[in-house]
């Protein structure tokens, strides 16, 4: 089990002792701002996809390469709890962390600014520029596009199903369609769960309704193709990985997270299926 | 391996490299890094179906081979891409994700309670299925896993 913690912590019972005695003692300060900014690089990873030893060694080194003698993290699935210290001085805070999506630009990003960190080229005021830039950088790929491609990845789905073309038009106009209600549904904030059955809906009553006109294709293969954009592919990953990592607890929660979204799913399926009677998967 | 079963091979590799790719975008990756991805995929869904098929190992096996191929392939693409690997194993082991498996297992099992008493088939029918879908996502998460494991470094990837 990976515990970077273990040989840089102090005994339990012991103040931290400084480690690194070469350098100079942080002011109040500049304390609460390292902290301040570890945690902010420790929320953002944690909502957009990234696991938790990521989000650990982060925290870490940038408490670290901004100028404290020692540092040490909590990770829950929904929080995060962050201490630094400096000269026997210390600060510790919580933070709350959302449910989010997944960003793996701003993974990338913050990757670089640890490694800037790490090798002194940032202080704290430039890494507090940096955090607001990545904070600030718009996707790359506009709305209107990631549809399209989303139900271009659903609809070769259907083809890896076996899918024939009509099954993958199918496809690609019901999963595009599901994205967008989905993109729609996030922007008001709508349960996460909720906004997994409604669009698991919307595509299999597309699936249904053309159906309905007479076209022939095997619905059971675009159904099933047309809300896989819906799997929560990164965080079932992320879950496994911190169990094997030893975050046991994060991944728990985060497997169950899972799981009920994939219920959610399921049961707007059935609806959908019921409706448009539509009888196997 | 005969001719047509290699053309079905390279044509589902394809596809597999598209459902990549989509799933890149979806995941906002930095635009150089796209082609990887779907290379990835394409990589991750040939080697298990090869397995699969011609090696005749089990989904789950092949499963595990596949991403944790992938899971090399992207620490060594990584480095000129400058990025670190999940970026590239996100969307290169989503062809993996047995979706339609899940969603069979869930309908099974909420239908269960509308089954007349005592049909043990469909319980098994379920039961099998939960088991196999739960193997397969561990599978891919542990071949994710492991040259993260092997690679561990004191410094990121950039």
């Amino acid at each position: 089990m990976a515990n970077p913690a273990a040989a840089q912590s102090p005994p339990p019972e012991a103040p931290p002792a400084p480690v690194q005695v070469d350098r100079p003692a942080l002011d109040r300060e500049a304390l609460t701002e390292v902290v301040n900014l570890a945690l902010w690089s420790g929320q953002m990873l944690m909502e957009n996809g990234a696991e938790s030893q990521r989000v650990e060694e982060t925290i870490r080194s940038l408490g670290e390469g901004l100028g404290c003698d020692w540092g040490d993290v909590f990770v829950s699935h929904n929080a995060l709890i962050v201490s630094h210290s400096s000269r026997g001085e210390f600060r510790t805070k919580t933070r709350r962390i959302a449910l989010g999506g997944v960003n793996l630009t701003l993974v990338a990003a913050m990757s670089h600014l640890r490694h800037r960190v790490e090798e002194g080229k940032f202080d704290r005021f430039l890494v507090r520029k940096d955090l607001a830039r990545i904070a600030g950088t718009p996707r790359h790929y506009n709305r209107g596009l990631t549809v399209l491609m989303v139900g271009l990845a659903c609809a070769a789905f259907s083809r890896l199903f076996g899918g024939d073309w009509p099954v993958f038009g199918v496809t690609l106009v019901a999963a595009s369609l599901a994205m967008w209600v989905r993109q729609e549904l996030a922007l008001r904030d709508l349960n996460s769960l909720l906004q997994a059955t409604l669009a698991s809906f919307v595509a299999g009553l597309t699936v249904g309704l053309l159906r309905m006109t007479g076209l022939a294709f095997q619905p059971e293969t675009a159904m099933a193709a047309a809300v896989l954009l819906l799997v929560p592919g990164v965080p079932f990953v992320n879950a496994v990985e911190d169990l094997i990592k030893g975050y046991t607890v994060v991944g728990l929660a985060r497997f169950t997270t899972s799981l009920l979204i994939i219920l959610a799913i399921a049961l707007g399926l059935i609806l959908a299926m019921r409706l448009t009677g539509i009888k196997t998967l | 391996m005969n001719d047509a079963n290699m053309w079905l091979l390279v044509q589902n590799a394809f596809w597999a490299g598209i459902a990549a790719l989509g799933f890149a975008v979806l995941f906002n990756v930095p635009v150089r890094t796209l082609f990887a991805c779907a290379v990835c995929g394409a990589i991750a869904y040939a080697t298990r179906t090869l397995l699969a098929t011609s090696a005749g190992l089990s989904m789950e096996a092949a499963t595990l081979a596949g991403a944790t191929l992938v899971g090399f392939a992207a620490v060594l693409f990584s480095r000129p891409l400058h990025v670190p690997a999940p970026v590239l194993v996100m969307p290169g082991v989503i062809p993996l994700i047995p979706g339609a498996l899940a969603f069979r297992t869930m309908i099974d099992l909420l239908n269960l309670s509308a089954a007349p008493a005592a049909d043990e088939t469909l319980v098994a029918i379920a039961a099998v299925n939960s088991f196999k879908t739960a193997l397969i996502i561990g599978a891919i998460a542990a071949g994710v896993a492991i040259p993260s494991l092997i690679f561990r470094r004191r410094r990121p990837m950039t």
